[in-house]
């Protein structure tokens, strides 16, 4: 891949991968844009060793574990996790508030999900990848794709139920 | 006719919730959930009109443009403008310092008692700073259009300044 070949991939994804590592911090804070810029390096090193077939994955890959590590160090100075939790998720002015109020709960079922079942149900039911690209983000099975997602999903139905 | 279409989604949900649809089939849910006004939906399958819709919300966030950049730049550009503004204003009250109440207008050394030329002078003045005020708020949009570029260009400078540093 040539340097501009590159460019043009990341800015096109770079709103994704914001995204996606909006889910483990605050999106639009310093640090999301930080995990993104250091899996990009990453990605780039990646490129030059070997041919890349589905960058995208790969980056969502190295972004996720960019991530992970992130998350265990701030684990272990006990400071809080996702502060995104209550970030009303929609600026679409005709949603009641009502609304919004119960996409904020959903959210949160979300988050207390475990990390896999969370991300395998925003990489899909949100960002519609296949499951042989989730299974690849989540360097995992297709088939543990599959439970991961049916029991988030069962998982948010039931909470959904109580409320 | 209707009947038909919600007895298929409820299939479908069936297998969402096992994890069994495909791309195709969640779309089709998802289209469902979209199209269909929630009156018309039997009581199975409005009960999760807020999990799709979620979902629904979640993406059309995802593809909005960069919010963070453009705000950021936009607050920058506005501080700039009131900046500016404010040191013309000193700038113009220096100019004409006033020793007492009452405004007086100075030509040639002498000051001018002819009231009516006294605020024709001073609207001229006024509409100077007005010009120029409208040149800034030009400048402002031509700034906007630069900072546009700006961010689009930004990956790519920060990705290189790491790079080289890294060497």
């Amino acid at each position: 891949m040539t340097s501009q070949e590159f460019n043009i991939l990341v800015g096109r994804i770079r709103p994704k991968l914001i995204n996606f590592a909006g889910t483990f911090v605050k999106a639009g804070a310093a640090t999301a844009e930080d995990m993104v810029q250091d899996a990009v390096i990453k990605l780039w090193k990646v490129q030059d060793v070997q041919e890349i077939k589905n960058p995208e994955a790969l980056t969502l890959h190295i972004l996720r574990n960019v991530c992970l590590d992130y998350l265990r160090l701030k684990k272990n100075n006990t400071e809080q996790l996702n502060i995104n939790s209550y970030r009303i998720v929609t600026d679409d002015p005709s949603t009641t508030l009502e609304r919004k109020d119960q996409f904020a709960y959903i959210k949160s079922c979300m988050e207390t999900l475990p990390a896999d079942q969370m991300l395998a149900v925003r990489l899909r039911d949100v960002m519609g990848y296949e499951m042989e690209e989730i299974a690849k983000i989540l360097e995992t099975s297709e088939g543990n794709v599959r439970t991961l997602l049916s029991r988030a999903r069962q998982k948010i139905r039931e909470k959904m139920m109580v409320r | 006719m209707k009947k038909d279409d919600y007895k298929k989604i409820e299939t479908l949900i069936e297998k969402y919730f096992n994890a069994e649809t495909s791309l195709e089939e969640e779309l089709l849910i998802k289209s469902y959930y979209k199209n269909t006004p929630q009156k018309e939906m039997p009581e199975s399958l409005l009960v999760y009109t807020d999990m799709f819709g979620f979902f629904e919300a979640e993406k059309k966030y995802i593809e909005s443009p960069k919010r963070e950049y453009r705000s950021f730049y936009r607050s920058m550009l506005r501080w700039g403008t009131v900046a500016a503004a404010a040191i013309l204003l000193i700038a113009f009250f220096l100019i004409n310092p006033r020793n007492d109440d009452s405004f007086r207008l100075v030509i040639d050394g002498e000051q001018v008692n002819d009231s009516e030329l006294a605020v024709t002078v001073a609207n001229n003045r006024l509409e100077k700073v007005n010009s120029i005020m409208q040149q800034l708020d030009k400048a402002n949009n031509t700034l906007n259009s630069v900072a546009k570029v700006e961010n689009a260009l930004s990956p790519v400078k920060k990705i290189s300044a790491t790079l080289t540093q890294s060497d």
